[in-house]
């Protein structure tokens, strides 16, 4: 949220890129939730060992 | 062995100032900002001229007043009062629905034995811990399809995706530790289940239902992803992205207004934590050790 990803996607995120791509760009929803998905896997493992812990 | 307690010592005390100047530094820097003039914002000091003016212009500007930043002019926001009661209506009506459904739902999963509520029981969590830049593109689809896009009871009902499942944990932990009998006493003498609930569990529930409301009130309060997604119109904005309106292009416009709306911002839900403090560390200890 401080930089918005700048200067020149420096200090850019997928949440941000995710954010640029669905809402400020082209409201682009397809290829924003193709950014969200393909680092799904990564946090179903994180989310599955979290629930595991605290469930 | 005599030098190795000193040290360590000395390096729980560098460690505890590092981590006291990183936790209140910004706080400070917001507090000294807010009551200094124009001319002293940008000073690390104290500032040698306290005023109220800040505050007084952030309560007083109107919408299309304009700020001087680099020598070009900026249209500024409106008052806070809007955005103030905004959030204050999301944060409120969020935190009333999730005590209603969460309360509920927790003791649905703390009293009743049916297939599969384990695996409910586990995953209440998974919506939580859930990243919420995952759920902006959905969630904004929804609230369009449902004509909610744009309107506080959208943004209040994104809300509820995330206080519900954190209280329904909260709550049912805190209902396995009150004991079953005292409501089957309550049915013996003519309670039906749901008074049992209503007349029973849920005042012994006080200090955890407390802890729950403030958390949701918390999270519903600063939120920032689904305000930013879900409202397009000054009217509907909330305080989060109302300080927005104070950084423009990665530069802070205005930082007397920002800090004092800040200060602000953050003054509702710490005035709220510190009034019932007391409730809030009773629910959390007894969440902690049961269920």
């Amino acid at each position: 949220m401080m930089t918005g990803g700048g200067p020149a996607d420096v200090t850019l995120t997928i949440p941000i890129a995710t954010y640029k791509i669905a809402f400020l760009l082209g409201l682009n929803y397809p290829l924003a939730s193709a950014y969200a998905v393909a680092v799904l896997p990564i946090f179903v493992v994180l989310i599955y060992l979290t629930v595991r812990r605290l469930g | 062995m005599g030098m190795k307690k000193p040290r360590r010592l000395l390096f729980i005390v560098v460690a505890s100032v590092l981590l006291l100047f990183w936790v209140f530094f910004p706080v400070y820097w917001v507090l000294k900002t807010s009551f200094a003039p124009e001319e002293e914002v940008w000073n690390m000091g104290l500032p040698r001229n306290p005023t109220l003016r800040n505050f007084r212009d952030i309560f007083s500007v109107r919408q299309g007043s304009m700020v001087e930043v680099s020598g070009a002019m900026l249209s500024i926001s409106p008052t806070i009062m809007t955005p103030l009661r905004n959030t204050l209506l999301v944060a409120t009506v969020a935190v009333f629905l999730t005590m209603v459904v969460s309360s509920i739902a927790a003791f649905n999963l703390s009293r009743f034995s049916y297939r599969g509520k384990r695996v409910v029981s586990s995953y209440v969590l998974f919506a939580y811990v859930f990243p919420p830049f995952i759920l902006m593109v959905p969630i904004t689809v929804v609230m369009r399809r449902l004509g909610l896009y744009d309107s506080l009871w959208g943004l209040t009902l994104a809300h509820l995706a995330y206080t519900i499942p954190f209280a329904t944990y909260m709550l049912r932990g805190y209902f396995l530790g009150i004991p079953q009998e005292l409501e089957e006493a309550a049915q013996v003498d003519g309670c039906s289940r749901f008074q049992s609930f209503v007349r029973i569990t849920l005042p012994l529930s006080a200090p955890g239902l407390v802890t729950v409301a403030i958390f949701s009130f918390v999270l519903s309060w600063g939120d920032v992803v689904f305000a930013t997604v879900l409202l397009n119109t000054q009217e509907q904005y909330t305080l989060p992205i109302h300080i927005g309106f104070f950084l423009w292009g990665g530069e802070i416009v205005d930082p007397g207004r920002l800090a004092a709306t800040a200060l602000i911002a953050g003054l509702v839900p710490a005035f709220l934590y510190i009034a019932i403090q007391r409730f809030v560390q009773m629910g959390l200890v007894a969440g902690a050790v049961k269920g």
